[in-house]
């Protein structure tokens, strides 16, 4: 394959062309209530040519891998199409780079009715439960192996599996009907779903506790926030301000993300690394051939970095971090996150929240909205906190702020560090789900604007 | 019929009791501007398979776009029949195809280059009209071929045409986001540039002023766009699933008047250049033109074969999948009947409303039992019959069911093709709006 993709590059008439091949193998199992809603596996093989011709792209996918030069020829052809400036990639090493997975319990050598007894004995603990009416079991693994070539000499092939398990369980009492979930999941192997019973009892808890739960008064509030919704503001509200085919393209958040600014406390670092083995979010090298980096976006409370494709970096004169990502064969990559999350520093739990008069604890995150600065997220639960103690149960907790203000609002950071990964993803410009990772230590937030009623 | 086909029954077929194959072979061509610039022109091709298998009474399902690989994908699609529901249906061994227009020669002609430079001339007409404005346009010509085969002999093909057109333009105007936007979905090539950049800068230019708006109930206007929320919901209630599932709220009610009589709904599978029309469904069931409500009554609801089966149903030919999913009961297009009224009669004749273009946050929103709360994205006042000022800031909220049955004044007498609905704008007595 390698000496006909090698072939086919020689063909084409383009400033830079790459081909990127993949082959991708789904495993689910989905239980939804008592029932059992499918069980099976999925393959997909497919590839593109992405070429860019006086700074335009052309882009082909397909799934039959014949006349890939005919494909290359068409890609030229769209991406002269679009070129009308002139062609800037970032320089990277040229990579010749061949990466198998060798896992001791890889999914793939489990068989599927394995994975449905595992999912069964987990929902059982759902949907058994006194007071829950609805559950839904997933359990999901993918195979996924890719090879890159471009005109720039690289070649690169890489195997990924990933492997979780998400969880979510529905009580009702009368008319009031609340919802809890959890999942799990990364690229280590099959242990990661393995001895779940914990969780799946937690989110039964969750939910009952929701049900007796009064919803939060609004106010503002000190807010501490679990690892988790850590992870989600990183991600959603700071993350994606630091993409920068987004800043390229908004002049206003351009001013906004100028290196060197002050974004919070010296204690503050958010780093985006996608070199952590086991994340979901891990990857060895991005979709334009590039190492991932461990690249810190704030450090020390100043911005220091962002995230790029080999085109954004060229055109902004930095460094490439090898952050283009696509979800599939069918997409060029586009920048996107890895593992998103906040340093640790060394205040504990206990102090965090001894030290706080009213607040509230929250946990976990149901889904957010961002809109340039602006996010809103909603959280799964939350705890009042009262005089240093954690109280009773709330819901419908809804925090909503200007990212810039609530960083510097960030007045201690914890001592334990968690990352999740979970079974979905990031989506952005129709690409969804892209396997990412988030999170940090618990941290606190002076004067958080909550919604409630 | 087709090789491929052939090949994957036949291994099938040794090894469970029934089997189907669904084969698409397709190609797209989408041509994106974003911010007035060309974007990106791509060419997507995509082949792939799903392999259905009945074993024991149980279903099995696997795709595959690894045409290398025939035997793992027969032997995937077994391995989940082992703990598959239980089949309700026997598959069908054959229909005799309605006649039905799914593929557009002009469409097929149409190039790549003729799409930028529409486009471009889009853009132009946009930046001399209405020059605030930001545009993103997306083009996109699709073509692919549906191989329909089943071992109880079914076999059918057919080819499909369509195309996507849409223009949305984002400006700040008196200091709050707007976005003003049209977009056109079918069968057949339709380059309505100059009506849809007419639109949009007759939208712009009434966005201009903003309107004084306070809560309370008020006759509104859905133009066909704003419809789409309201038959999103319909095709919802009509669907045998949520019968299944006891989730809609027409459930037992079919026989009973259940929206205003001058309401007909009619799904037709087989409407010249459809968005969704096909001589067959994606079980090789064949479709026909079917009421779903007949002056106001409810006359049915839509089935595939499983969800049928279960119910002690026929199928009315509404399976609907891609390759790669099992089917579920869709609606394909729905046609509702016209009205009286001239639009801008319509318009004329009202003395203090809303119309609305472009509603937001309709995911939020409790669309299964109907009730809907969504933000005006996109909404103006009228006065007297003429239009006075954008409104910014409100909500509408109301009930789908009850705003078809009770609150129905006027019907306009034009259509227009939304998507898979060919629709009327209505017009609504006492809405609930509310100004933030």
């Amino acid at each position: 394959m390698e000496g006909l993709i090698k072939k086919a590059l020689g063909k084409g008439q383009a400033d830079y062309i790459e081909v990127r091949l993949e082959d991708k193998a789904v495993t689910s199992v989905v239980y939804s209530g008592r029932e059992l809603d499918s069980a099976g596996a999925n393959t997909t093989k497919g590839g593109n040519v992405r070429a860019l011709y006086r700074g335009g792209w052309g882009f082909v996918s397909f799934n039959s891998m014949d006349q890939l030069e005919a494909k290359v020829a068409e890609a030229c052809k769209a991406a002269r199409l679009v070129g009308r400036g002139k062609s800037v990639l970032a320089k990277v090493p040229k990579v010749n780079a061949d990466i198998r997975v060798s896992l001791k319990d890889d999914p793939r050598n489990i068989s599927l009715a394995q994975k449905v007894a595992l999912a069964k004995k987990y929902n059982q603990i759902i949907i058994g439960s006194k007071g829950i009416i609805s559950s839904g079991v997933r359990y999901e693994d993918v195979f996924k192996k890719q090879t890159f070539a471009n005109t720039e000499g690289s070649c690169i092939t890489e195997e990924r599996v990933y492997c979780g398990a998400a969880f979510s369980a529905v009580a009702k009492d009368g008319a009031n009907v609340q919802r809890a979930h959890d999942s799990v999941g990364g690229t280590e192997g099959y242990h990661t779903v393995l001895k779940l019973e914990q969780n799946a009892q937690q989110t039964v808890r969750d939910a009952l506790g929701l049900l007796k739960a009064e919803k939060v008064s609004s106010g503002k509030y000190t807010v501490v926030m679990d690892p988790k919704m850590c992870g989600v503001f990183a991600h959603e509200a700071f993350g994606h301000l630091s993409e920068a085919d987004h800043i390229s393209e908004n002049a206003k958040l351009k001013k906004m993300m100028t290196l060197g600014r002050r974004f919070g406390a010296n204690s503050l670092s958010i780093l985006d690394d996608a070199t952590i083995k086991g994340q979901r979010g891990h990857y060895y090298y991005d979709e334009e051939g590039v190492a991932s980096h461990r690249n810190y976006l704030i450090k020390h409370g100043i911005l220091v970095g962002r995230l790029h494709s080999r085109q954004t970096a060229g055109r902004m004169n930095e460094k490439a971090t090898g952050s283009a990502r696509a979800i599939s064969y069918q997409f060029g990559p586009i920048v996107r996150m890895g593992c998103t999350y906040i340093e640790p520093r060394d205040c504990s739990f206990q102090k965090m929240i001894g030290e706080i008069k009213h607040g509230l604890y929250v946990v976990s995150a149901l889904g957010g909205m961002t809109e340039l600065e602006m996010f809103t997220f909603s959280a799964m639960k939350a705890y009042l906190i009262k005089n240093g103690r954690l109280g009773p149960m709330v819901r419908d907790v809804i925090l909503t702020g200007n990212v810039f203000e609530t960083l510097k609002n960030i007045d201690a950071i914890g001592d334990d560090l968690e990352l999740h990964g979970g079974l979905g993803g990031c989506g952005k410009d129709g690409q969804m789900p892209l396997p990412v990772s988030d999170g940090g230590p618990h941290i606190r937030v002076k004067d958080v604007v909550v919604g409630g009623k | 019929m087709n090789k491929i086909i052939d090949q994957i029954l036949g291994l099938a077929k040794k090894k469970t009791d029934a089997a189907e194959v669904i084969l698409v072979e397709g190609q797209e061509s989408p041509v994106d501007f974003r911010s007035g610039k060309l974007h990106s022109v791509e060419h997507k091709e995509i082949k792939g398979a799903g392999l259905r298998v009945i074993k024991n009474g149980r279903i099995g399902f696997s795709s595959t776009t690894d045409f290398g690989k025939l035997q793992e994908l027969v032997d995937h699609a077994e391995a989940g029949a082992a703990f598959g529901q239980q089949a309700a249906f026997k598959l069908p061994a054959g229909c005799k195809p309605g006649g039905v227009k799914t593929v557009d020669p002009k469409l097929e002609k149409f190039t790549t280059a003729q799409a930028v430079a529409e486009g471009n001339k889009a853009l132009g007409i946009l930046a001399k009209k209405a020059p605030e404005l930001k545009c993103d346009i997306g083009l996109n010509k699709k073509f692919h071929r549906v191989s329909l085969a089943n071992s109880r002999g079914f076999q059918g093909q057919y080819d499909k045409t369509s195309f996507s057109y849409g223009l949305s333009g984002v400006s700040i105007i008196n200091g709050s986001l707007t976005f003003i936007g049209q977009d056109r979905r079918g069968g057949k090539l339709d380059l309505a540039t100059s009506e849809m950049t007419a639109r949009i800068v007759k939208m712009y230019d009434d966005a201009q002023r903003t309107a004084k708006l306070s809560s309370g109930k008020m006759p509104v206007l859905f133009a066909p766009e704003a419809m789409r929320l309201l038959w999103m919901s319909v095709a919802m209630g009509v669907n045998g699933k949520a019968e299944q599932k006891k989730t809609t709220p027409l459930l037992g009610r079919l026989g009973e008047k259940m929206l205003d009589p001058r309401i007909t709904i009619t799904d037709d599978p087989l409407l010249p250049l459809g968005l969704s029309s096909a001589p067959f469904d994606d079980e090789g069931v064949c479709g026909a033109k079917l009421e779903l409500f007949h002056r106001g009554v409810f006359k049915n609801f839509i089935y595939d074969l499983q969800t049928a089966g279960i119910l002690g149903k026929r199928s009315t030919g509404h399976g609907s999948r891609s390759f790669s999913t099992q089917p579920s009961p869709q609606v394909s297009n729905l046609v509702i009947a016209a009205g009286q009224t001239k639009l801008a009669q319509i318009i004329r004749n009202m003395d203090s409303g809303l119309i609305l273009y472009d509603l937001l946050g309709a995911g939020q929103s409790n669309i299964a039992a109907g009730d809907f709360s969504v933000n005006i994205g996109l909404g103006y006042k009228v006065e007297k019959g003429k239009i006075t000022g954008r409104v910014k800031d409100a909500m509408v909220a109301g009930n789908v069911y009850d705003m078809l049955k009770n609150r129905v004044l006027e019907i306009s007498s034009e259509t227009e093709d939304k998507g898979p609905y060919r629709t009327p704008a209505m017009l609504f007595d006492g809405m609930n709006v509310t100004a933030k």
